[in-house]
This record gives C-alpha cells, sequence and structure tokens, in this order.
C-alpha cells in the first residue's frame, strides 16, 4: 500500500513537473493575447486571451498553486463577462493591468521553482 | 467501468486519468475534443459507461456535447459529469438542462473526485435496473413480467428532459443554499397514484407519469426550470423564485388539462388529480442539506406534517 502511494505520489510529482514545464508556454500565449488585444480590442481577441487564462485557472490549483488558479479564475471570470457585454477603456486597462499581474505571479512561479542550481548562479528559466 | 475524459488541455487530462487510476479505474479514455469525444462515442463497439466532460472547449462546448450525447439511445441514462473551472449559476443550469448527472469544479480533489465516482457506481447499478431496462419495458413486460416498485423514482423514457432524481439533488447540492436562495422548489403529488397503480399495467403507470409530467411542464415557467419524478406519484420542480406560481391555480390548472386529455379513458372517479404543494425554499445562510427542500416540497404536496429528512423512498411508509 505504501509503494503504491509512493508510486502514485511519483507520478503526481512527474506530472507536476510537467505542468511547471508548461507553464512558460501558457506565459507566452497569454502575454501574446493580451498584446494583441491592447494593440486593437475587439471580440475575437477577447476570447483568444481567455483561453489559457481559463485553461489555467482550471489546472493550477490542482497542481499545488491555489493562488495562481485563484488569480486565473477570477481575470477569467470578468473575461467572461466582458464577453457578453459592452466594455468600456476603463474596462480594457484595468482587465490588461490583471492579466499583467496575473504575468508577473506566473513569473515569480517559474522562478521560485527552478532547479536550485540555476538559481545560485543568478540565472531563471525564460 | 469504461470511462472517456474530454478536455482540451491535455496535462488535465494526465492529472484526472491518474486521478481515477488512483481510485481503482483503469478502463479509461480520452479526447482532447468536443467532437472527438462523439466521434468515439458513436463507433465504441462497447459503449461507455460514463462521462467526464469540460465545458469550455473551442468549437463545441462540453454542454453541447452533453445534449449531443443524450441524443444518443446508448447514452440516455449514462452519468455524464461536468468537470469544469466554471462556477457561474447559468453554467450549471445549462448542463443540467442538457442532461448532466453531475457538476464538479476544478480544481479537482481525489477526494471528491472519488465520492462522485461512487455515486457513479450506485447510478449505474440503478440505471441497470431501472433507466435501460425502462426502455425495453414497452415490448418485453408481457413476456417477463417485469414490474416497478410504486415507490421507485423511475427515469420517465418518453420526456428525456425531465431529469432523473438524483440529477436534481446534484443540481440543487451544486447550488448550495447561497445560490438556491433565487429559486423555489415545489412538490406536485398524484393523490391517487397507488390507486393507479394497483389497477394498471406497470407499462401504463409510467406512461400515466410521463403524461402527466408533460402536462406539468407545461404550465412551469420557461428556464430555468427543472422537474424530476421522485416514485409514489411525486413530482418536484425547481423553478425561479421570482416566478413562483400559485398552488392552488396550479392544481386547478394541471387537473383541468389531465381531465381533457384523459377524458376517454378514465371516469371521473379514477381519473389522475394533482395537488400542488407550496413553495419552499432554504434560508439563505441555512446549513441545512441543500436538498432537503425538496423533501419538503414533497411533503407540503402531500399535505404532511412531518419533516423529519426521508428519502424518496421512504415516502410511501405515510400513509397519506
Amino acid at each position: 500500500m505504501t509503494g503504491d502511494m509512493s508510486a502514485a505520489t511519483a507520478r503526481l510529482d512527474a506530472l507536476r513537473d510537467r505542468f511547471l514545464d508548461t507553464l512558460e508556454y501558457r506565459l507566452l500565449d497569454i502575454e501574446q493575447a493580451a498584446s494583441a488585444y491592447r494593440t486593437a480590442p475587439n471580440a475575437t481577441r477577447l476570447q483568444e486571451m481567455s483561453e489559457p487564462i481559463h485553461k489555467l485557472a482550471g489546472v493550477a490549483a490542482s497542481f499545488g498553486y491555489p493562488e495562481l488558479g485563484d488569480l486565473a479564475r477570477s481575470i477569467d471570470v470578468r473575461l467572461t463577462t466582458g464577453m457578453s457585454s459592452d466594455v468600456t477603456p476603463g474596462w480594457n486597462s484595468r482587465t490588461l493591468s490583471q492579466v499583467e499581474h496575473l504575468m508577473d505571479h506566473i513569473e515569480q512561479v517559474l522562478d521560485s521553482d527552478c532547479p536550485i542550481d540555476l538559481r545560485d548562479v543568478g540565472l531563471s528559466k525564460g | 467501468m469504461k470511462i472517456l475524459i474530454v478536455d482540451d488541455d491535455p496535462i488535465f487530462l494526465d492529472l484526472i486519468e491518474q486521478t481515477l487510476q488512483s481510485l481503482g479505474y483503469t478502463d479509461l479514455y480520452r479526447a482532447l475534443s468536443a467532437y472527438e469525444a462523439l466521434a468515439a462515442a458513436r463507433t465504441a463497439v462497447t459503449p461507455f459507461d460514463c462521462f467526464l466532460l469540460d465545458i469550455q472547449m473551442p468549437k463545441m462546448n462540453g454542454i453541447q456535447l452533453c445534449a449531443a450525447l443524450r441524443e444518443d439511445d446508448r447514452y440516455a441514462y449514462a452519468p455524464i459529469l461536468m468537470v469544469t473551472a466554471m462556477t457561474e449559476k447559468h453554467f450549471v443550469d445549462e448542463a443540467f438542462q442538457s442532461g448532466a448527472s453531475d457538476y464538479v469544479t476544478k480544481p479537482i480533489e481525489t477526494i471528491e473526485i472519488k465520492a462522485r465516482m461512487g455515486m457513479v457506481e450506485k447510478l449505474l447499478s440503478e440505471r441497470l435496473q431501472t433507466g435501460t431496462l425502462q426502455t425495453q419495458l414497452f415490448e418485453t413486460e408481457a413476456a417477463f413480467g417485469r414490474h416497478v416498485a410504486f415507490d421507485e423514482p423511475f427515469i420517465l423514457p418518453e420526456v428525456p428532459w425531465v431529469l432523473p432524481l438524483s440529477s436534481l439533488e446534484n443540481y440543487v447540492l451544486r447550488l448550495g443554499n447561497m445560490r438556491m436562495f433565487t429559486s423555489v422548489a415545489i412538490g406536485i403529488h398524484v393523490k391517487n397514484a397507488r390507486a393507479l397503480f394497483a389497477a394498471t399495467p406497470d407499462v401504463e403507470f409510467i406512461d400515466q407519469m410521463s403524461e402527466i409530467a408533460v402536462i406539468i411542464s407545461e404550465m412551469l415557467p420557461k428556464a430555468p426550470s427543472f422537474l424530476a419524478y421522485a416514485g409514489s406519484g411525486d413530482f418536484c420542480a425547481v423553478i425561479p423564485r421570482l416566478t413562483a406560481i400559485d398552488p392552488h391555480f396550479a392544481s386547478m390548472t394541471i387537473n383541468e388539462k389531465i381531465a381533457q386529455v384523459t377524458k376517454h379513458r378514465f371516469s371521473k372517479q379514477n381519473r389522475p388529480q394533482v395537488r400542488v404543494g407550496r413553495p419552499q425554499s432554504n434560508g439563505l445562510f441555512s446549513f441545512k442539506d441543500p436538498s432537503s427542500v425538496l423533501d419538503r416540497a414533497i411533503y407540503d404536496a402531500r399535505q404532511l406534517r412531518t419533516e423529519t429528512k426521508l428519502s424518496a423512498r421512504r415516502y410511501q411508509d405515510y400513509d397519506w
């Protein structure tokens, strides 16, 4: 039983590592979509920005990052609301600022989960 | 149990697959889109027993997929769990209206998945006895003499939009007392159900309850309203609070309609007669089990005084 549990834990750890590997790409996706939306805010670009954030909201907490999950979730809810109503420039600006905050948080997670040897030499992922 | 998991995020599929495997479920299949899932479901030689669906997916979302699966006879009664990050009430409403059996919000926790899968197993064993066999009932009852129990909350095969009682309970539980505050539960009791049951073959009793379900639903406000059959001639509806109906007027309307529809089949004394209960709700900050509101609605329709929490199956213990 203990062996089964440790095997299961090891598999979950491996999944968590994979999640961290994908986090970098998720960050890039959000960054690109946010940049596109900033340049020309429209419904299609809002939808494109919401997709990677929605996915992140679904998985981050399950992999041990509840704060990141909550933050992504609150932005996801905001974007869903924005998609079903007319948005103002003020709304756009506040939303993009929250998305920036989310990206900062992702970077913090990536930095803190860097292998120790990289951090020792002052390097970080990404 | 053969399970199909559908999510457009591969790492979430890995996670849930891992979680299910750790709980002993090994016959797992995965799809990255609703279209892929639909193709897999339709072409499967051995049908899937259960589905876990994400909601937000590109092109066809999980709610549309759920509705499409329900149109397939093989999956009309299969447990479908929505596993999603969408927590807003309208998503929960839409999911149950499209035929979802339960609704789990991300992030997932092993203990919660374990509890929900336990419910799925229970549902499957009940459906084997009632739901799936029910579709064959009309042809085979004479040959095999199959019976339904009077208190059985059987699925009404001719009215697929009437939720199984277990799904209605799950719906109310997922909303919780806070979000259920915008809704009320109403019980509808067929007063002479026991006499109808005794006087007719089982298949006809199911048919009568289906007919009454159609008439009740015509009286209910439009979406989001939900109706379930609870056994023993009891129905339970959940409707928006603001559209709450007057019980006396509703009873009269339903009974008049039943009289019209069944006038050639029943004498005035024998035709089904319903009583609609008063709208019931739990308090906003109530600590009561949210699903207890369904019990109270049925009690009220039966004009019972006792408010002890009982399962639907035990309503018949009361001599009304």
